[in-house]
């Protein structure tokens, strides 16, 4: 009966654009390319043939410099919050136990999560400027040109950039598509988009082995990986399980606007209070679980201090063999295996098993030689692609109506993982990088 | 919109010219000051093209007087404004990062870029482009 319902309602609307389109052939007389507004104008430059797509590539790189570079003396400001509460604790609770799990497993993990609150925040700001300016419905418009060419539906970009948010809403989102299969790509394909919660991860692996001037661009890098391995990914999927033509793009293109200060806040909070409510519960619970295995046999790690005696080390070094073609130690293996409930749990993961304060995290990669900028790079890629979060799994599942298709994303995107960080690995090898 | 008359045209035209190739230089220069083949630079170069290339697209319009030269030049505009408002940024951060004790130093001058020196040589534009456009609606 529903499906009737929504076929008749396709069906009006369908007759609906067809009497607008008649009576806008007979009515309206088209200028000779006369400009009307400072909309039109705009347009003129940004949807432009050849200048649209390096204009929207110049506008997301000039978004992620200004999440990652602008924001770093806040993570600073955050960091120092953090070592001040560390050394607060370590000499005010008597208890070596509960000393360890304040300092470690409270303020070691979580903490090292928080800093990341400025980038993300930048990231959500930038985004809601370009939303509220009407850039963003351009974005899509610039795409769906190019993404047409490849066989995709226009209307996937929307969810995609939805993504760049989180996964779980971006998924949601495809409830907009008319097309089973054209929705089907598009969700199967939205985890390659890298969510918010992938950030914190690059901001700390590319921070430590690029330095703030290459930073921004290697997380760029990462992000640009996203969205081709998201266009091929979705190409195969075109030519294989979902064969046929994508369904013709309608997109009503708002007028630019200023950007209202107030109102882009808003929708900046909106957007990172999602991170916030994360941070203190999954990853708190996460952070707590990883302090523990990592401190316990309390006496064979003496209280924490010998981490390669901890049940976490066990694990690590179990799974460490799948991880080492491409220079990643047990840390990394234990690390991923928790970040399969929240991405940002990686990060956390390694605050605690360094057991470096948010300042040293960085730092104390580098100087343990955990990454080389190659490793790095490689790791960063795989945490952009290997199986979804537990709640994007849950997402495809709720929309899908089926786990066979979370479990073919999980499948997929793994193997697409370990091919794409062998690949990158392999490559920077050819060229003499280490 | 004001008439954009022929000689109001080629003023600005000649401007956009000079800023696409201040911006085209700039890409050189900054090329040439990073002999290694990292994508960073390669990509903040590309940048840099693609607001000389957007200035330079409207040189020819302006010049004979069209509007479409003026929608380049308001673009360009634009991107000149992010760009270089990014580099300010970039500028300020460092600045605070070393009232906090995390660098050695700030020198201002290093800190000023090419993009925040075509920037200021854009903004004198921005009253023009007002007035052009001023009894336009969005």
């Amino acid at each position: 009966m529903s499906e009737y319902a929504e076929n008749l309602r396709s069906a009006f609307a369908q007759r609906r654009y067809e009497r607008i389109a008649s009576i806008v052939d007979s009515t309206v007389i088209k200028g000779r390319g006369e400009i009307f507004t400072l909309t039109d104008m705009l347009d003129q430059v940004f949807l432009n043939k050849h200048l649209g797509i390096p204009i929207f590539l110049t506008v997301l790189w000039t978004m992620f410099q200004f999440a990652f570079a602008v924001s770093e003396p806040f993570v600073v400001i955050i960091e120092k919050i953090f070592e001040m509460l560390g050394a607060w604790s370590g000499q005010a609770i008597s208890d070596p136990h509960l000393a360890s799990f304040v300092s470690l497993g409270i303020f070691g993990g979580l903490g090292s999560v928080l800093v990341f609150i400025p980038p993300i925040f930048g990231l959500f700001l930038a985004l809601s400027v370009l939303e509220d300016s009407g850039y963003m419905a351009r974005a899509a418009f610039v795409m769906d040109r190019f993404m047409y060419r490849l066989g995709l539906h226009g209307r996937s970009f929307i969810p995609l950039m939805i993504g760049f948010g989180c996964n779980v809403p971006a998924i949601m989102a495809t409830r907009s598509m008319d097309s089973e299969k054209d929705r089907m790509i598009t969700m199967l394909i939205n985890p390659l988009i890298s969510c918010s919660a992938r950030l914190p991860v690059y901001v700390l692996i590319a921070g430590a082995l690029f330095g703030a001037a290459y930073a921004g661009t290697a997380i760029f890098a990462v992000y640009a990986l996203g969205i081709v391995l998201a266009v091929a990914t979705a190409l195969i999927f075109r030519r294989t399980l979902f064969r046929g033509e994508p369904s013709p793009f309608v997109l009503e293109l708002p007028p630019y606007a200023v950007p209202d200060a107030s109102s882009s806040i808003l929708h900046m909070w909106s957007r990172g209070r999602m991170f916030l409510k994360k941070a203190g519960t999954i990853i708190f619970g996460m952070t707590i679980i990883v302090w523990f295995l990592s401190t316990h046999p309390w006496e064979e790690t003496s209280g924490g201090q010998v981490i390669a005696e901890s049940y976490i080390a066990w694990i690590g070094h179990a799974i460490e063999p799948v991880f080492q073609p491409f220079g990643w130690d047990w840390m990394a293996a234990v690390a991923l295996l928790f970040g399969l409930v929240a991405k940002e749990v990686v990060v956390g993961t390694y605050g605690v098993l360094l057991g470096a304060e948010e300042a040293g995290l960085g730092e104390a990669l580098v100087s343990q030689e955990l990454f080389t900028p190659l490793t790095g790079f490689a790791f960063m890629a795989f945490v952009l692609i290997y199986v979804p979060c537990v709640a994007t799994i849950g997402a495809i599942a709720k929309e899908t109506n089926s786990w066979r298709w979370p479990a073919f994303a999980l499948v997929y995107q793994t193997a697409l993982a370990f091919i794409v960080s062998g690949v990158i690995i392999a490559a920077g090898r050819l060229v003499g990088l280490s | 919109m004001d008439k954009l008359s022929v000689k109001n045209g080629k003023w600005l035209g000649a401007y956009a010219f000079i800023l696409g190739i201040g911006y085209c230089a700039a890409a050189i220069v900054e090329a040439a000051g990073k002999p290694d083949i990292f994508p960073g630079g390669l990509l903040s170069i590309g940048v840099l093209l693609v607001v000389s290339a957007t200035y330079l697209m409207g040189v020819k319009g302006l010049i004979s007087g069209r509007r479409d030269g003026i929608s380049f030049l308001m673009g360009g505009l634009l991107l000149s404004v992010a760009v270089g408002g990014l580099y300010l940024l970039m500028a300020g951060a460092d600045w605070l990062m070393y009232l906090l004790g995390e660098a050695e130093d700030f020198a201002l001058l290093s800190e000023i870029s090419p993009a925040i020196i075509l920037l200021v040589i854009a903004l004198p534009l921005v009253p023009t482009m007002r007035r052009l456009t001023s009894k336009m609606a969005w």
